[in-house]
């Protein structure tokens, strides 16, 4: 079991924020208030109305305590913890209370069966309060803690995928953009160099000093590491039905000790054994068979989780009625309905929990992988930018520096070669290339274009962008294979196809060269082809003459 | 007069050469930037004389100019002017360059007479240079330099990293380059690697 759940400890979850909760208090009011009639026996509408009044009351009551638990004891939850006992025994305390708080009332209205004593009544009902509460608080605050936690994390985790996406696709769709912002003002400058240039010589030292300086500014930025926000978040999914619609937990640690104190409190310890066990038994039955199938079909979670505890908590009271002599099945009717009730929400509670445990890590590290796959990928484009900083850099200092040096010692005409030199180095930073993905046509026709000088190219390309990642592979295969043609096949005319396949593009090249030549050639582009394509290429001659060689880039 | 089409994809250095080239007294036909515009102007032109840039970007290097214009007229003389103090720092496979033909190192062109005279004499044709590198280690220099990881390198080489770290280890004492703390010694092999192929030195 992991030590903390969504990087909170069981302390952390059961003795915060949530110990004690109007949330709480509004899940537990309604199966509370509904577990009272379990008890009512006889049911006519003016008993019915007047085990109401007392279940309201009693209820009153609840909160009382818990609100005063949480003005005292519980108060600085918030910020610090209180011991999961101290939760537990709250439950305890008030759930017995409650109980007493009924069962005193139900004696004083005359409510309660007269075969029963008062005294064993009291200690039953008020033992099964304390049970089902004491076990019941600490499982609901750590249900809705986790809950709590699942939605604030996730919500936050979906807004900073949502800023890295935004992020992304600003650099992605923008690589052109994020080359304008590095260069312009560069280029913008040496305009304003070129125009300082008079015919005073000594202008151009200064020139040349400023161009230097930029080059060097540009080389430093580029070297500083990328930024570091790392993510370290879970992803969070309130999967928990999904998960384990019906936990075994849930009847035995729950359900069996409540209906056997109840049933017990209500008839004897024989008739209250008999009929939890059965009980228990019959549920067991109805919970395995339901999580058999939320396994085989997830999906179903939800749907399993209903009909389960419908099915499941109706039969464990028949079960239990039958088991415990058969008779008097009006009287226990309110058990009945009030049992699939009970039964649905501490299901409900223990899976959240149990989901909550069980998933914690999992879903985190699922998220993390998705988070850290993006980053990678922001990282690659900040190295991107730091390589596209050092090739302005380096065009200034090796070709406008450098030309600005010569243009110092040339007395004669230094000014015009000065100003050329800027020029030329605004022409080459308007042309600086990064990487992004391009059109499998496009990408055909540019790499074809300086080949076609020297033979004849027909390029017929599918439709489609190849990704940024293979542009580099496709245009050094297509490279590779016109050079080849051309330089060891004697060829004059190559035909290029790119095609593109359910995973990855096919390129297919051929040539009416001397084909043996090529085809022979172990050395020829052999590794790049077998480094791109895992292996996935061939090369044969033609049947009349020339050479066809096809990689398959996935 | 000596008719002579120039090929240069650097402006500059396409100007000062023509320049250059008429106070030689040859007759400059056409000066161009490009594989394409090249072959065109040959085609119409058929100079005595093609003097070829070897790096012309990405697509056919000089040497393959030089194959297709003696395609074209077998006659025609040719002259490389380039950076690279040797062809297979450009392209590894630049092993076999095309016979008769002259081979001009730009960093060590003194004086543009010195151009003339390989032009001139660019029938006789002339050593290409080397450097002391085999083509294994000029292709990792090159990978190297070009900021590729040594797993990188060894992926799109197809060996093993280890031989790659040997190669890089071998290109290094075969360069000089020492290793001691005060440099790195990828940093200084791609420098070397940028020296020799003339293309500046980077911020000192």
């Amino acid at each position: 079991m992991p030590r903390t759940i969504l990087g909170l400890t069981w302390r952390e979850h059961i003795g915060g924020r949530w110990a004690v909760s109007l949330l709480g208090f509004a899940i537990v009011s309604p199966v509370a208030f509904l577990a009272v009639f379990a008890n009512a026996r006889q049911p006519t509408p003016d008993r019915l109305l007047q085990w109401a009044a007392i279940s309201l009351f009693s209820l009153g009551a609840l909160g009382l305590i818990w609100l005063l638990a949480a003005k005292t004891v519980l108060r600085h939850r918030g910020e610090r913890a209180v011991s999961i006992w101290l939760v537990v025994a709250i439950g305890a305390v008030s759930g017995a209370a409650r109980s007493g708080l009924v069962v005193v009332m139900s004696d004083q209205a005359g409510l309660l069966d007269p075969p029963t004593t008062f005294t064993a009544v009291l200690l039953a009902r008020m033992a099964t309060g304390a049970a089902q509460l004491g076990v019941g608080m600490p499982l609901l605050a750590m249900a809705l803690s986790a809950n709590s936690r699942y939605r604030n994390e996730r919500r936050r985790l979906l807004e900073q995928q949502a800023e890295l996406l935004k992020r992304q696709s600003q650099e992605v769709g923008a690589t052109r953009a994020l080359r304008d912002a590095l260069t312009d003002p560069v280029r913008k400058r040496l305009r304003d160099l070129a125009d300082r240039l008079g015919d005073e010589n000594s202008v151009i030292s200064d020139v040349a000093l400023d161009v230097r300086g930029q080059a060097h500014e540009l080389w430093t930025t580029s070297l500083q590491p990328a930024s570091d926000d790392r993510v370290r978040f879970g992803r969070v999914v309130a999967a928990s039905l999904r998960y384990n619609p019906l936990p075994i937990a849930a009847v035995l640690l729950v359900w069996f000790p409540s209906a056997f104190l109840s049933v017990t409190g209500r008839d004897s310890v024989p008739v209250g054994a008999t009929s939890s066990i059965t009980g228990t038994i019959a549920l067991l039955g109805v919970f395995f068979l339901g999580t058999r199938i939320a396994h085989a079909r997830p999906g179903l979670g939800p749907v399993v989780f209903v009909v389960g505890t419908l099915i499941g908590g109706s039969l464990a009271a028949v079960v239990a009625w039958w088991f415990s002599g058969g008779s008097n099945l009006q009287g226990n009717l309110p058990l009945m309905i009030t049992s699939p009730v009970w039964l649905a929400s501490i299901t409900l509670v223990v899976s959240v929990v149990e989901g909550a445990v069980r998933q914690s890590e999992w879903v985190i590290r699922r998220l993390q992988e998705g988070i850290d796959a993006r980053e990678v990928e922001l990282h690659t484009q900040e190295r991107q930018r730091a390589q596209l900083a050092q090739e302005v850099a380096s065009v200034l200092h090796g070709v406008v520096q450098g030309r600005l040096a010569v243009a110092q010692r040339s007395p004669d005409d230094s000014a015009a070669l000065a100003r050329q030199a800027l020029d030329e180095g605004i022409e080459m930073l308007g042309a600086a290339s990064v990487a992004t993905a391009v059109a499998a046509e496009q990408l055909a026709r540019e790499v074809s274009a300086p080949w076609s000088a020297l033979m004849d190219i027909n390029i017929d390309a599918d439709e489609g962008m190849i990704p940024a990642d293979r542009v580099r592979d496709v245009s050094d295969v297509l490279e590779e294979c016109l050079s080849n043609a051309f330089r060891h096949g004697s060829a004059s005319r190559v035909e290029v196809k790119i095609q593109r396949q359910d995973s990855g593009w096919l390129v297919v090249v051929s040539d009416n060269g001397s084909g043996l030549d090529q085809a022979r050639g172990a050395g020829l582009g052999t590794s790049l082809f077998e480094a791109v394509s895992g292996g996935d290429w061939s090369r044969k001659p033609m049947a009349d003459s020339g050479c066809v060689v096809a990689v398959r880039l996935t | 007069m000596t008719s002579v089409l120039v090929v240069e994809d650097d402006s500059f250095v396409r100007a000062t050469v023509a320049t250059a080239l008429r106070f030689h007294d040859f007759e400059v036909v056409a000066t161009v930037g490009t594989a394409l515009e090249a072959m065109e102007e040959f085609r119409q032109l058929l100079p005595d004389i093609a003097l070829l840039d070897l790096d012309l970007g990405q697509g056919p290097t000089g040497a393959d100019l030089a194959v297709g214009m003696r395609r074209i007229q077998p006659e025609v003389g040719i002259v490389f002017l380039t950076s690279f103090e040797d062809p297979r720092l450009l392209d590894s496979r630049l092993t076999n360059m095309p016979e008769r033909c002259g081979y001009v190192v730009k960093q060590s062109l003194e004086d543009t007479e010195f151009l003339a005279e390989a032009i001139r004499g660019c029938g006789e044709g002339g050593a290409v240079p080397r450097v002391n590198l085999t083509e294994s280690q000029a292709e990792t220099l090159r990978l190297l330099a070009a900021g590729l990881s040594n797993a990188e390198i060894a992926r799109l080489r197809v060996v093993e990293v280890s031989s790659v770290e040997k190669a890089i280890r071998r290109t290094a004492e075969a360069l000089g380059v020492e290793h001691d703390e005060a440099t790195n010694q990828r940093v200084a092999l791609a420098r070397a690697y940028y020296r020799m192929a003339g293309l500046g030195r980077g911020p000192a």
